[in-house]
């Protein structure tokens, strides 16, 4: 599983904590226990006929004449109807959310809704299900929405809309809130479904040109490292990584130290580069220009097959390659904060 | 969600249930008859011509110069017809009428249907203020529908709009929508009929005005009639009254006559009521009204009365009444027992009298004799002006019976003009100029003329006899409908007859019109008139169950309701205390609920059947049931979520080699059965393969 959507992972969580943490949990509770099964808003057509039923009813106090008060009877028959039938449009819809493997901040991406309805007789129409996140400046907003015409009891549909985070970091989708204005329009009726997920967003990566060989520099920061070795000359061993060859394997020492050593080469240093991240204040838009600087050199160093390593201030990744090394790279950066904000938290 | 409007305008054509929408709220308000024929011909050809270029408008429909002119010119119209003197309902049947041709007209790309459905729900309440006509409820119905399924259409269309899934539409309208929504507008329909019943009736008033009133059409029965003009009424078709017998014996249709007004002063060409003057009764009439002794003799007969708008405020009754309930706002009595309802003559009324039915016998009243009331001053035996030879033929008439009680004299009168008399309802105009008044020229002539002349010839020929006689009308005969169990009588049932005061025995009647012609109820039904049965039976459930469904009928049902509950095997009352029959007594609680029960067990059933059948189809074969069995005694249980083939790898390792053989044998034989193919193995014995293996 990618470290990132893992639900076990601490780091995750305490970020997840953080954005979330603004209400009590205390009052979130008591929100979603008062909160109503379904939403009931009139549109305008909505209060036009309540407007109007209340008319009818005045009149038919007013005058006695039967025949308004069966029209008037008829009218609160409609709006019961209008009830139920959004009720049987709303009560077997389940919807699960699909995720693309990977999310950078600013690139636009597409959400799949699987949108199921769990009803055996009854088909739901007129289906909007936005998708909700939570948003630590604006709260609860609608990441998307997609709307399903028609599902036949018992089938499934198949939306996507197109979604672009806007920062890096964790994103808490809260869940999705169904609706629909079936049949007549008079009312927009919601209810709420709480499919909780996270993911985790990358920070925004532009396309860099790959590195140089002979001078393989840092990101983030603006000095260049030295270069050791060079040739195919072994020197020494290291940990074996997807892209080396088997028979690169130093068996024997492999054998001792329990796990897989390859022999060093001269040229394994040439494809190296280290990108270095300064996580010194200033923060905010700055800061967010170096990871994202940070992230493109990386991914650009990765994609063209060098090995990557990184340092932000006391936390080091070693050297590697291979897209176990671009997720755990990514994963750092979607989340790391300037130093003076690290020591506040 | 923050949508609370449709954001995208629909530029496709209406659906074609709009235009039955609006044409069914047309016809509401064309069942009124208070639209003039060129706007229902100008509505009706608007319909038809916008229908048929639904598609393909033409390109003023969507110039909003033209729609606005056409907006202006019916503004102008409707302030027209109200400045002409119309009620202010008619000005405004006239602006929806118009207003909504103009929005089918309107072809420019809409965001909702509702200002559509919105004129339509105005003319249908404008219609509901307007009549009360038997054709409104289906009308409603198929207003309903059609308004549902609109709005519907209308739904998805701008939600695929709006979503951009246009091309989805046509997936969407499946004959499922449309049974949903017939069957949740039939549903609506019962939860509607329930909503009827239970609203509150508080009358409240506060807004009643000239325009808001009810204007019938009136039947047209007068306070004072012009001779001849009872005549005119009997050309009417139309149905006056219709009447229920509760309680007692209905008397047959020669025998039966509902009174209104008494007449005593004749002047050669019309009849008048010397005092009209009236005086309120005490007491109210929708709480039930005594006006005469209780114990007074004679079997009493128990009559609820319909009786439709008669340009007159008289309420008809058989006989002397004791008791009346109904809705009568204010009653009142003149000096010759006519009751009224005050200010309602152009209303529909319903009410329930019980009045004494025994007519004196001509043995009793040989006993009596003939006297004028008290207090008469002479006008029970005031003359017009007549000519010498009228009342020498007055004096002829019934001179065979002179000296005799004073009932055989006016009994042969009455029969002199019975039998000598030729009834008709064209009698001979009377010349102009001639000196002599119709009367006299009916007496003098041949006899022929209908009820109203047989009626003041008698009078006039008692009172020359000095008998104390008066006119009085009213209805009589009726046909009685054989479906709704009522006796409906019609404008052609208008009648008048005498009444003749006794000392002792009041006021009797006395019908001196030949019956032959007169009785409608002499003449066989036709299959049109069968059909008209029908619909007059269904009008007057319709009149008293829902137009006439008043607070106290509430009240009743809800008791009736309350004691039926909870008391199923007591007694139920016929009628109410007041006199009006409950729903209880015409609505088949017990049965209704019986079969509500029947129907519920019968769906209960239908669905554990259907229950137990997919369980049964779900359920594995009995053979593999019984190898299950037989390895849960060996602590081998089979989980609801363990896959068939990973329990019997289970067994596999758990059980001697040919029981695990004989097992897989059975998990094969019925995963092939769940699927649909056929068992490889005789399951059977392959079970006994598995219980002998076990045992080893």
């Amino acid at each position: 599983m990618d470290p990132a959507r893992d639900p076990r992972s601490d780091r995750r969580s305490s970020l997840t904590s953080k954005r979330r943490g603004r209400q009590p949990a205390v009052f979130t509770r008591l929100r979603r226990w008062l909160r109503p099964p379904r939403r009931l808003r009139p549109t305008g057509a909505g209060w036009s006929f309540f407007a109007f039923t209340f008319g009818v009813g005045f009149a038919a106090l007013n005058t006695g004449n039967n025949l308004l008060y069966l029209v008037l009877a008829l009218m609160l028959a409609f709006l019961v109807l209008s009830g139920v039938l959004s009720e049987s449009a709303l009560r077997g819809i389940e919807v699960r959310r699909r995720l693309p493997a990977e999310l950078f901040a600013g690139r636009p991406a597409r959400v799949a809704l699987e949108i199921h309805n769990a009803q055996r007789r009854a088909a739901a129409f007129a289906v909007v299900v936005e998708d909700r996140a939570a948003d630590a400046d604006l709260g609860d907003c609608a990441t998307g929405r997609c709307v399903a015409l028609r599902i036949a009891p018992g089938a499934c549909e198949v939306r996507s809309y197109a979604f672009t985070p806007e920062r890096r970091g964790a994103l808490c989708f809260e869940g999705f809130v169904v609706s629909t204005r079936f049949p007549f329009g008079l009312f927009s009726k919601s209810r709420v479904l709480e499919v909780p997920d996270e993911v985790l967003v990358y920070p925004s990566v532009s396309r860099l040109a790959p590195p140089r060989e002979d001078a393989v520099t840092s990101a983030g920061g603006d000095r260049p490292l030295p270069r050791d070795g060079a040739g195919d000359v072994a020197d020494g061993l290291r940990d074996r990584e997807v892209a080396d060859p088997a028979r690169r394997i130093h068996w024997r020492a492999s054998a001792r130290a329990q796990r897989l050593l390859v022999r060093r080469r001269a040229g394994d240093e040439q494809s190296e580069i280290q990108v270095q991240l300064e996580l010194a204040e200033p923060g905010g838009e700055a800061f967010e220009r170096r990871v994202s600087r940070a992230a493109s050199e990386a991914l650009a160093g990765l994609e063209a097959g060098r090995r990557v390593a990184l340092r932000a201030g006391r936390t080091e990744f070693g050297a590697a390659s291979g897209p176990r090394q671009r997720a755990a790279l990514l994963a750092f950066l979607a989340r790391v904060e300037p130093a003076g904000a690290e020591a506040a938290a | 969600m923050t949508r609370r409007s449709f954001r995208s305008d629909v530029a496709a054509p209406r659906p074609a249930s709009a235009w039955a929408m609006v044409s069914v709220a047309s016809a509401t308000l064309w069942i009124t008859e208070q639209l003039p024929a060129w706007l229902v011909a100008g509505q009706a050809a608007c319909l038809v011509l916008t229908l048929a270029t639904r598609t393909r408008p033409h390109r003023w429909q969507q110039s909003a110069i033209a729609l606005n002119l056409g907006m202006l010119a019916i503004v102008a119209l409707t302030i027209w017809v109200a400045l002409r003197g119309e009620p202010s309902t008619i000005a405004l049947a006239h602006f929806a009428a118009l207003t909504q041709c103009l929005q089918l007209i309107d072809a420019r790309p809409r965001r909702t249907e509702f200002l559509l459905v919105a004129l339509a729900l105005f003319q249908v309440v404008l219609a509901a203020n307007l009549t009360d006509s038997v054709l409104f409820p289906p009308l409603v119905c198929a207003f309903l529908f059609a308004t549902a399924w609109t709005l519907v259409v209308h739904t998805l269309r701008s939600e695929a709009l709006e979503a951009s899934r246009l091309h989805e539409l046509p997936r969407a309208f499946t004959s499922g929508l449309m049974q949903t929504t017939l069957l949740g507008c039939a549903l609506s329909l019962a939860v509607a009929a329930l909503l009827f019943v239970a609203l509150p009736r508080l009358r409240g008033s506060v807004m009643i005005g000239p325009g808001l009133g009810t204007p019938f059409a009136s039947a047209g029965f007068s306070d004072t009639v012009a001779f001849g003009a009872l005549g005119r009424i009997r050309q009417d078709p139309r149905v006056v009254l219709r009447v229920e017998t509760l309680a007692g014996e209905a008397p047959s249709a020669e025998e039966a006559y509902w009174r209104g007004l008494a007449f005593d002063r004749f002047d050669g060409t019309s009849w008048a009521i010397t005092h009209p003057d009236r005086h309120a009764v005490a007491g109210s009439a929708e709480g039930g009204v005594r006006l005469g002794p209780d114990d007074a003799p004679g079997p009493e007969l128990v009559q609820r009365i319909v009786r439709e708008p008669v340009a007159s405020s008289v309420l008809f009754a058989a006989g002397e009444v004791r008791e009346l309930h109904g809705t009568v706002r204010r009653l009142e009595r003149d000096r010759h027992g006519s009751l009224f309802a005050a200010g309602q003559d152009d209303e529909r009324l319903r009410y329930v009298v019980r009045t004494r039915a025994e007519r004196p016998s001509d043995r009793v009243l040989g006993r009596d004799r003939v006297a004028p009331p008290p207090r008469d001053d002479g006008r029970s035996l005031s003359l017009p002006e007549l000519s010498p030879a009228f009342v020498a033929a007055a004096r002829a008439i019934g001179a065979e019976a002179e000296g005799e009680p004073d009932i055989a004299r006016v009994r042969a009168i009455e029969h002199a003009l019975r039998t000598q008399g030729h009834y008709t309802d064209t009698p001979p105009d009377p010349v102009p100029g001639s000196p002599i008044s119709p009367v006299e020229a009916f007496l003098l002539g041949d006899l022929a003329g209908h009820c109203e002349y047989f009626a003041s010839a008698m009078v006039l020929v008692a009172r020359i006899h000095g008998i104390p006689a008066r006119l009085v009308n009213g209805f009589a005969g009726g046909r009685t409908n054989e479906i709704g169990g009522f006796v409906e009588l019609a404008q052609s049932d208008a009648h008048a007859w005498v009444e003749v005061h006794f000392e002792r025995a009041g006021w009797v009647s006395f019908d001196p019109t030949p019956p032959d012609l007169r009785l409608r109820s002499g003449v066989p039904l036709s299959l049109a008139g069968r059909l008209a049965e029908v619909g007059s039976a269904l009008e007057l459930w319709w009149f008293q169950r829902v137009v006439g469904f008043d607070r106290s009928d509430q009240i009743g049902a809800l008791k009736s309701a309350w004691l039926a509950w909870h008391s199923a095997d007591e007694p139920r009352p016929a009628r109410s205390a007041s006199g009006l029959p409950s729903l209880d007594a015409s609505l088949p609680w017990r049965e209704g609920a019986m079969l509500s029960a029947c129907a519920l067990a019968i769906g209960a059933l239908a669905r554990a059947f259907a229950l137990r059948r997919r369980t049964a189809q779900e359920r594995p074969p009995a053979d593999y049931q019984r190898a299950l069995r037989l390895l849960a005694r060996r602590g081998l249980l089979r989980g609801s979520a363990t896959p068939a083939r990973d329990f019997a790898r289970r067994v596999r390792a758990e059980v001697p080699a040919t029981a695990a053989r004989a097992f897989d044998a059975l998990t094969e034989s019925y995963l092939a059965e769940r699927f649909g193919g056929r068992p490889p193995v005789d399951s059977r014995t392959t079970l006994r393969e598995l219980a002998a293996g076990l045992r080893r």
